[in-house]
């Protein structure tokens, strides 16, 4: 008897590995359709409200730019209103700001905690871990499909609300992408952010085994290592700063060199500190400069007296602060230790999914 | 051509063994039943087969030689957990695509034809499917796959009678098809003479028997004495398992069928019902036709 075969048509590797990525995009949109579509919801709820509310505040920003109140003092009077405006449409953006700000712990808690404490809860691990693909590609896969989603949409979130729309409140002087909330949930941070919240969200999964705890100490572990971030940037900013005795800093909280009171060039600066030298070019303590200071300031004249006065008396004001070339530099030290830490937190994953 | 084969096997979980020095060869092309009271450890050595479970000490292979859980065994073996746990909101159909993304060899036309057989629609959710039906389910799938070994933990457990046919039917008829080996742990012993020809009894995480079902019954048989002459057959035979009354006594022993016995004496033949359950009871009889254990060499070396 002879047994007729067919043979199996021969595929091109560049077919099989789309056939494999259609595969690991369809497996994974199975699973967490609802939490996909549950984010993707939240997402065009806030790209829409990013849009419309950067169109609302585009008008008056225009009329602040035409009227020349970028460099302008704040007491010329349509500066003065122009700059109110904007100041009250900043309590939008800063809703945002703090929507933004525990994005990356609701992907955490949503996204990554269930993505295995749910297989190990359900007992369907026993399904999915002796398939053809094995526990760990398995993982790897739905990880990378999803991992891939939420940084491109929170990429783009992040670069639209903090190169976009945050930029009239920053030419304003209202907020700085240096500030701790700005910091971390623009251009690539909030990106960064959430990628690591959903290996974080895994590795806990994997642990506890159980979903309700994953979430609970996703969002707890997110929040504080998030928290910790925005105490622990004040101190960073204060490394490899440089200083400069030409800022006129009287006067001035210590913060963003943004706003219309200063002359141009000095905007995207942040100012960390700053001290006196006397007239043999020695440093002062506290105590002699705020009394130097009082003197200064009791001169006629304001800030520009004042320092008027401390130059006749051969005191030099230096000012301490980040350049804005040193924004990306940060940005990008702390991008490359919240991702080492998402790597540790996929290793760790991968490592207990072998052992369980 | 051995379908599983382990050497020392052990496996603990913390201070808890569940598997102790279990020694194993089964040829392939069997319908292996692996049988044992709760916690005598059928799942922990199902598991240690699919490699969701990895040996705390010894070693075992299957399929002629491949590490359970590497890549060349998954493709070959397929797991039928206990309870068929599957994705519960799913749909049948979506159920099917994922089994199909995750296996190079899985036929998804082949396991809805027979789905359709089964009067389980695609569209339904898994968790609205009847225990019986979620165990179909469960069953296709492994089936889908062409594995060329099926381990099935407790596929009748909470099955109605019809249910546990239909299961049965389907394992037996995929085996006729050629080319697979089935291992499956139940307690429902009745049905196990049906199906299995090849047994392998746990009793506190050992092996207390392992050979094939026709060689066990050969080597048993029930005999029926007078209750004074009892005596006279433990001095004969390897006795099992006991049924005294004040006037006749039945006994499993371990005897060759072809044995001579006194007049007076009955015998018939041993069911694999009545072998399973005499074993059960008592943990340390041992059928000597099985594989010795490493500790029983130990002892038999010691007591030359």
């Amino acid at each position: 008897m002879t047994t007729l075969t067919t043979p199996r048509p021969s595929t091109s590797p560049d077919l099989r590995q789309r056939r494999s990525i259609r595969r690991a995009i369809q497996t994974t949109w199975i699973q967490h359709r609802a939490a996909l579509l549950s984010f993707a919801f939240i997402f065009a709820v806030i790209v829409t409200a990013i849009v419309v509310c950067q169109i609302y505040t585009h008008g008056s920003y225009a009329s602040y730019v035409n009227h020349g109140c970028v460099a302008r003092p704040i007491n010329h009077v349509p500066c003065g209103d122009l700059d109110n405006a904007l100041q009250n449409m900043n309590d939008v953006f800063t809703g945002l700001l703090i929507v933004l700000g525990v994005l990356p712990m609701l992907v955490g808690a949503f996204v990554g905690a269930p993505l295995l404490s749910n297989e190990f809860e359900s007992g369907t691990f026993r399904f999915t871990w002796t398939q053809g693909t094995g526990r760990t590609r398995y993982f790897l896969t739905k990880f990378g499909v999803l991992a891939l989603f939420f940084t491109i949409v929170t990429f783009v979130i992040g670069i639209l609300f903090g190169n976009w729309y945050a930029h009239p409140f920053e030419v304003t002087g209202a907020d700085s992408h240096w500030q701790g909330g700005l910091f971390d949930t623009t251009g690539w941070m909030l990106a960064a952010w959430s990628l690591f919240a959903l290996a974080c969200g895994s590795f806990l999964g994997v642990i506890t085994k159980r979903t309700v705890s994953a979430i609970a100490t996703t969002a707890f572990v997110v929040s504080a290592l998030l928290g910790a971030a925005y105490e622990v940037l004040p101190r960073l900013l204060k490394l490899w700063t440089l200083s400069s005795s030409k800022i006129l800093a009287i006067g001035l909280n210590y913060g963003s060199l943004n706003g219309g009171q200063l002359e141009a060039g000095l905007n995207g600066r942040w100012v960390v500190g700053g001290y006196l030298t006397g007239p043999k070019g020695q440093v002062l303590n506290r105590a002699s400069a705020n009394n130097i200071f009082d003197r200064a300031l009791s001169s006629n004249g304001g800030s520009v007296g004042a320092a008027r006065w401390l130059s006749n008396h051969h005191y030099t004001l230096w000012t301490t602060y980040q350049p804005s070339s040193h924004f990306w530099v940060f940005q990008s030290v702390e991008v490359v230790v919240v991702l080492g830490l998402a790597a540790l937190f996929i290793w760790g994953t991968v490592r207990r999914i072998g052992r369980s | 051509m051995s379908v599983i084969e382990s050497f020392g096997l052990g496996v603990s979980f913390g201070t808890t063994s569940a598997v102790r020095d279990c020694t194993l060869n089964v040829p392939t092309g069997r319908i292996v039943a692996l049988v044992g009271s709760n916690g005598a450890g059928k799942t922990t050595l199902l598991h240690c087969l699919v490699g969701l479970c990895k040996p705390t000490v010894g070693e075992i292979t299957v399929l002629d030689g491949t590490v359970p859980g590497s890549i060349q065994a998954r493709e070959r073996i397929a797991f039928v957990a206990q309870d068929a746990l599957l994705y519960r909101h799913l749909p049948v159909r979506s159920v099917l695509t994922v089994a199909g993304n995750l296996n190079s060899r899985f036929e998804v036309e082949e396991a809805k034809a027979r789905l359709s057989t089964l009067d389980i629609r695609l569209d339904q959710k898994v968790g609205k499917l009847s225990g019986g039906q979620q165990a179909q389910l469960a069953l296709t799938l492994a089936l889908a796959r062409h594995p060329e070994l099926l381990v099935l933990d407790e596929p009748l457990a909470r099955l109605d009678p019809v249910a546990r046919d239909d299961i049965m039917s389907l394992i037996m008829s995929s085996v006729a098809e050629g080319g697979l080996s089935v291992v499956f742990s139940s307690h429902v012993v009745s049905e196990l003479e049906r199906v299995a020809d090849y047994l392998i009894l746990l009793a506190d995480g050992r092996v207390q028997m392992a050979d094939e079902i026709d060689r066990l019954l050969a080597e048993h048989m029930v005999i029926t004495v007078p209750t004074d002459q009892v005596d006279d057959v433990v001095e004969l035979f390897p006795v099992i398992a006991m049924q005294r009354s004040p006037r006749r006594t039945q006994m499993l022993v371990r005897a060759n069928g072809s044995t001579e016995l006194p007049s007076g004496w009955e015998r018939h033949e041993a069911s694999l019902d009545e072998l399973v359950l005499a074993y059960l009871r008592d943990p340390s009889a041992t059928a000597l036709s099985g594989p010795l254990s490493i500790a029983s060499i130990e002892t038999s070396r010691l007591t030359r």
